[in-house]
């Protein structure tokens, strides 16, 4: 179609400009395109704008897409020197180690509450507590009559005689 | 084939990881998805991108890009070089984020992702940025209309925009890629440009 015999480019000429579909630079049907868009500026300016407009939107499409992939392989690639040394890493390993401890030690202490009081219920015999038990048995047993039982100081002793006892009576 | 845009970012530990555990057990012939470790550096910017631009969501973008690689290694057996890798991998994608995005699962995450991209995000991307506030901001409004518009259309037709004004393939490359014919291709591009023209033309209908 001549665009002579229109006002403006067709939609389709429009498209073929921006496509880089335009016709061979040696036809008439170019040099027809080329002559109205010397003359109308309004063609020229918006076939300019949709130029400029879809390359702002691929280079900033590229752009922006070359970050996020970058952004995605920093991500995926973990630093070992700055994981470790995070200091949240260091309290967590701090906890780990408290909580890991913490049963051990209860245990420990429950086990040997039990074995103090048995020692002093039972102390280990000792060669002096030893004598010393001996020396008081030795002593208890030397004793002519142990002292509960004893006689009582009575003023009737002369008659207090018991007939189970005496065997001179029962004769 | 080399990528177009953008340098190749290192090769991610995936990749590396599956090559070497799988390589040891095959017995396929030499393909050069055997060196997946250099296929990925290669392409994953350029395979990330169309998906992180198609879904505007990063989660979902990372993903599918490993998704897409790790496809390629499995069926590597089956890449007859008819085409290029880049063309390959691309047709692997297309086909992950067309089955991707029918689920009832990613339009639930779509509305609900935290990882969801936004226009403002990318704006700050916009180059040039020792130009003069004016430029900067009547180039932020550029790229908004072009993101909304974009969202507008339908999955065929952003497909087919980003591949030809962001991925800048030419029409016989879209047409290898979506497995349609050229013509197809070129109405699918004319329906978008449209919808960008019109959202492009009405701030000018606003103010006048």
């Amino acid at each position: 179609m001549n665009p002579h015999l229109t006002d403006h480019l067709t939609h389709e000429q429009l498209c073929d400009m921006l496509l880089a579909r335009s016709p061979h630079p040696l036809s008439s049907d170019f040099a027809a395109l080329q002559q109205h868009l010397s003359d109308c500026p309004s063609c020229t300016m918006e076939l300019a704008n949709l130029r400029t407009s879809l390359s702002v939107f691929r280079k900033a499409s590229n752009s922006y897409s070359q970050q996020q992939l970058t952004q995605l392989h920093i991500n995926s690639t973990p630093t070992p020197s700055r994981t470790i040394m995070h200091p949240i890493y260091w309290a967590a390993a701090a906890a780990l180690c408290i909580a890991a401890a913490l049963p051990v030690a209860l245990h420990r202490q429950s086990q040997s509450a039990p074995v103090s009081s048995a020692s002093t219920i039972n102390p280990a015999p000792s060669p002096q507590s030893d004598e010393a038990l001996l020396e008081e048995i030795n002593q208890e047993i030397s004793a002519p009559i142990p002292s509960p039982m004893q006689p009582l100081a009575d003023p009737t002793a002369s008659s207090a005689t018991t007939p189970s006892t005496s065997p001179s009576q029962r004769n | 084939m080399e990528p177009r845009n953008g340098d190749p970012v290192a090769a991610t530990m995936p990749a590396q990881a599956i090559s070497d555990v799988l390589t040891a057990t095959d017995q396929s012939p030499a393909t050069p998805f055997d060196d997946l470790a250099s296929v990925v550096a290669l392409y994953e910017q350029r395979i990330f991108r169309f998906l992180l631009i198609s879904t505007r969501d990063n989660d979902i973008a990372q993903t599918l890009t490993q998704e897409t690689f790790l496809r390629a290694w499995l069926s590597r057996a089956s890449f007859r070089e008819d085409c290029s890798i880049a063309t390959w991998l691309m047709r692997i994608a297309l086909n992950l984020l067309r089955d991707h995005t029918r689920t009832q699962r990613f339009r639930f995450w779509k509305r609900a992702s935290a990882a969801a991209v936004d226009v403002s995000d990318v704006s700050e991307h916009i180059p040039n940025r020792d130009s003069s506030l004016e430029d900067r901001l009547v180039a932020k409004e550029q790229l908004a209309i072009v993101w909304d518009a974009v969202a507008q259309l339908s999955q065929r037709q952003r497909t087919i925009f980003l591949l030809r004004f962001v991925e800048e393939l030419d029409l016989a490359e879209i047409a290898t890629t979506t497995g349609l014919p050229i013509s197809t291709v070129k109405s699918h591009l004319y329906r978008a440009l449209a919808v960008i023209r019109a959202r492009h033309n009405s701030p000018l209908k606003d103010t006048l």
